[in-house]
């Protein structure tokens, strides 16, 4: 991963090698599938309004009234579908981003603005996965598997990749 | 006027009527803390959409950081329903109260 800050009125870019590439591909295609998938069962008439029932979608679209199902349900009910599309077609902008050739991903705003917002999509869905509790902690497992470990591999990169997009963002 | 949550009317459109007459009672934005998100990037979120400056952008995230959460706005519940929509457009956890719930 090679990030160039915006200087002299050149803007910022990142350049990631293959493998990285295709990994933020890869899970920003599986974010996609998750939030299409619950568009498909939720979409149309009342339905749109079920609290869903997978984690990573009750975290990737939480209930705006916790104490009040039914305020929640309507609140879902006119903003799941339209937030559903934008966290989509974010995903997507990064999915095209990541098969440029050349390799450099130019990051104006609205670039940072999608990265910065489906990297942390991403990495709430890993969380889940991993099953992290509310301080951050993930359970400790009797066997932990290759897999498992590479999965918090990728969690903590995928932290760096953006609190590094962040300081460019900030200009800092 | 105030129309509790509990027994408001069921069209969006009464609804709206009610929350203009609920000036006197405004509602607000909470953004909860959780494991996932980054300080810098919350705070970052806090300046882009809010429009904070930096020094108010982080006391805010600090106070979600520390105290568990924080408010961010305040005013109708419509426009409090707006900024959350936006804030889990973020990935933050938001959610919409009545002032000193």
């Amino acid at each position: 991963m090679r990030l160039s800050r915006a200087s002299g009125g050149g803007r910022a870019s990142l350049v990631l090698d293959a493998e990285e590439a295709t990994l933020i591909g890869d899970l920003a295609g599986q974010l996609v599938a998750v939030l299409d998938a619950a568009d498909a069962r939720d979409g149309g008439g009342d339905r749109a309004s079920r609290r869903p029932v997978d984690p990573v979608l009750t975290r990737l679209l939480p209930d705006a009234y916790p104490s009040d199902a039914e305020a929640s349900r309507e609140f879902r009910r006119f903003t799941a579908s339209e937030l559903t599309s934008l966290k989509v077609e974010n995903a997507r902008r990064v999915m095209a981003d990541v098969t440029r050739e050349p390799a450099e991903i130019p990051l104006d705003d609205l670039a940072l603005g999608s990265w910065l917002r489906v990297l942390t999509d991403i990495r709430l869905a890993l969380a889940m996965r991993l099953g992290m509790d509310a301080r951050g902690e993930i359970p400790h497992r009797a066997r932990p598997s290759d897999e498992h470990e590479a999965v918090l591999d990728v969690y903590d990169w995928l932290g760096y990749l953006q609190e590094s997009l962040v300081a460019a963002a900030t200009g800092e | 006027m105030v129309t509790p949550a509990k027994t408001r009317p069921g069209t969006r459109e009464q609804r709206d009527v009610s929350t203009l007459e609920a000036t006197d009672t405004p509602w607000v934005t909470l953004v909860w803390n959780d494991p996932v998100n980054l300080m810098s990037y919350v705070s970052w979120v806090f300046r882009t959409y809010f429009g904070f400056d930096r020094a108010e952008a982080d006391r805010r995230m600090l106070k979600v950081h520390n105290d568990g959460r924080a408010v961010v706005a305040s005013g109708g519940r419509e426009e409090m329903e707006r900024h959350v929509v936006a804030m889990h457009g973020y990935g933050l956890w938001a959610t919409v109260a009545e002032a000193g719930e």
